[in-house]
């Protein structure tokens, strides 16, 4: 890409003249090391396409998880104005709310390790997972309309989770605005066989021990206090109902575009203006299939629960599994930000990006008011992850903004040609990493390899200081979908 | 790429997938293929459920995207999977196309893979000399 341009060790700017349409310029935050794989597909050129959406305020963003998508590129953050910007379902992706929840333990690793081929077969039978899997859930058809209106609320009214669960999921697991009238017969019949599962690709669930606290007031707060804790992380999303909401309004989009005489350099942004009865609607969708996802996520996390009890015979108390956080990183968001010295109200399009506001900001629950919200950063199933907390800086610079996981490396082909299957589950046992799955094939796709090292991404987020790190766990066990 | 009917093509995140047809119905079958060759252990057999698929997209470029979407969500809805094509109209963004399924289920022909759509990310018909070609991306 010609023209872009360093401006300081973590962040490189593509100039609005870059391309003709352009409306603001674009901002990548990466390493010197990162940029060359960066330039090698098209995820940059993504970057300067998303600056033609109208109403685009500040820079089109890209975190170091950046890499080609569709439309948006992973790892791709834009605000537009409410009053006359645009809403893109590009920048959500088919994955509505595609999310981490964490959960921490009382356990150690020295009591999980000798029962791990247990635990991860008892997450396997209870947690449905895999190609085309269906859910536990079966919804009554009188209580669909809630569930996508209440989200998480409406698993823990129904006896799935606490409260206190909710005050630890952004948006309390719901959130507002959800009308479940412009949710398509088509995204209900394909998603609602499909609630209460994982799925397949790279959702999981992954039990963990910490091994790094770096901020250990902040890791207090989260109930994260020793090294070797035991913690388990699950990431899914809205399955086949999101998938279907958005096809069905990218469909009418790509009418709106023509419709309010948009120019954009690629299909995939199709998009409307956001107070415009398509961009309305599609909202309205959007935010049902936040909150299934939140659901699902819900169930998920209570039959973690049940199954570490079924196998450890501890009650509740002595487990001690408790939310850490549940994080939306495919999602679009209104919300209040500075712009050019004024707060106004924007679309905050996160694609593969994770919300990181700063302590004080008063969406977060009160006991995260001090630290500031907890950011979930998965890496790879062999190497670590990270938990991290927004900033100020995040507010400023990103749109409250932060990286969501490692970003791919290798394309799912050159995964498998590096690989098979079979070799990487023996990689992991080899290093004490109990992996299940029904598709051992596919483990290659999901190789650490085919991965960025998330240390590096997260090097760079702390270093620009749009987050600060607070704990690292490493994988015990892994349950593929 | 010749008689070639599809072939997968690099994408980092996702699969995407350059498509060749003699002519607009030729490329919405051979698109069908190349749906099922990502997302199916094998092709699936022809089957006892006719269905007549109408698109009415909004030109011939959004059509495939449209018909694809359509056959992944028969598959995910459905558990439908389709072969012997007979496209009756394929022009201006509309098709009419009748085919016959086959219900997955049980042994033989399984998913491989979950495609959530196929996407209008580089979704463009160019012509050839001996036809069509058609580069997309299904997210996987």
């Amino acid at each position: 890409m010609a023209g872009l341009r360093k401006l300081d060790d973590y962040r490189w700017e593509i100039p609005v003249d870059y391309k003709p349409g352009m409306r603001v310029p674009g901002l990548v935050y990466l390493s010197e090391e990162m940029l060359e794989a960066a330039r090698q597909d098209e995820a940059l050129e993504q970057v300067a396409n998303v600056a033609f959406l109208p109403g685009i305020v500040g820079r089109s963003l890209a975190m170091p998880d950046i890499h080609w998508g569709y439309g948006f590129p992973i790892g791709g953050v834009a605000a537009t104005r409410v009053s006359d910007g645009v809403i893109s379902p590009g920048g959500v992706g088919y994955d509505i709310n595609c999310g981490v929840r964490l959960l921490r333990s009382d356990l150690l690793e020295s009591e999980v390790a000798p029962r791990m081929v247990a635990i991860i077969d008892r997450l396997f039978r209870n947690v449905p997972s895999g190609v085309g899997s269906e859910g536990r859930l079966r919804p009554p058809k009188g209580e669909i309309p809630r569930l996508l209106v209440e989200g998480a609320r409406w698993a823990v009214r129904r006896g799935f989770g606490t409260a206190e669960d909710l005050e630890a999921t952004e948006d309390g697991g719901c959130v507002q605005g959800a009308d479940p009238s412009a949710v398509s017969e088509r995204a209900l019949t394909r998603g609602l066989p499909q609630a209460g599962s994982l799925g397949s690709g790279n959702h999981f669930i992954e039990i963990q021990a910490v091994r790094e606290i770096y901020d250990e007031d902040a890791a207090a707060v989260m109930g994260i206090d020793s090294i070797g804790q035991v913690l388990v992380l699950i990431h899914t999303g809205s399955r086949g109902l999101g998938h279907q909401v958005c096809t069905d309004h990218l469909k009418a989009m790509e009418r709106a575009v023509i419709k309010y005489g948009i120019t954009l350099p690629d299909r995939q942004l199709a998009c409307a203006p956001i107070e415009s009865p398509e961009g309305r609607q599609y909202l309205a969708a959007m935010r049902c299939a936040a909150n299934y996802a939140w659901c699902n996520r819900q169930h998920i996390a209570h039959w973690v629960r049940e199954s570490f009890m079924e196998v450890f015979g501890l009650p509740p108390d002595r487990l001690g599994l408790r939310q850490v956080y549940d994080v939306a990183h495919n999602i679009a968001k209104v919300e209040t930000h500075k712009v050019d010295g004024r707060d106004i109200q924007v679309c905050v399009h996160r694609k593969g990006a994770t919300r990181a506001f700063p302590p004080g900001h008063p969406a977060l629950a009160e006991r995260f008011r001090p630290i500031g919200q907890p950011v979930l950063i998965p890496g790879d199933m062999g190497r670590y992850s990270y938990i991290a907390v927004g900033t100020e800086l995040a507010m400023k610079d990103t749109f409250g903004s932060t990286c969501h996981g490692a970003g791919r490396l290798l394309s799912r082909a050159a995964a498998r040609k590096a690989a098979r299957g079979a070799d990487v589950a023996e990689s992991l046992r080899s290093r004490s990493i109990t992996v299940r799955t029904d598709d051992v094939p596919a483990l290659a796709e999901e190789a650490p390899g085919a991965y960025k090292d998330v240390a590096s991404v997260v090097d760079v987020v702390v270093g620009a200081g749009i987050c600060r790190k607070v704990a690292r766990a490493e994988p015990l066990g892994v349950i593929k979908g | 790429m010749g008689t070639k009917q599809f072939e997968v093509i690099a994408h980092t995140a996702d699969i995407a997938v350059e498509v060749c047809g003699r002519d607009l119905a030729d490329l919405l079958v051979n698109a069908a293929h190349a749906l099922y060759s990502v997302v199916l252990s094998d092709p699936p057999p022809s089957g006892e459920t006719e269905r007549i698929v109408t698109i009415d997209a909004l030109d011939d470029d959004a059509l495939v995207v449209d018909w694809l979407n359509e056959l992944i969500y028969l598959l995910d809805a459905e558990h439908l999977a389709f072969a012997d094509f007979d496209v009756r109209r394929a022009a201006d963004g509309q098709a009419v196309i009748r085919c016959r399924a086959h219900r997955l289920g049980g042994t033989g022909t399984h998913r491989l893979r979950e495609v959530k759509a196929a996407t209008y990310h580089m979704a463009r018909l160019r012509r050839t000399p001996s036809g069509y070609t058609y580069r997309m991306v299904f997210d996987v």
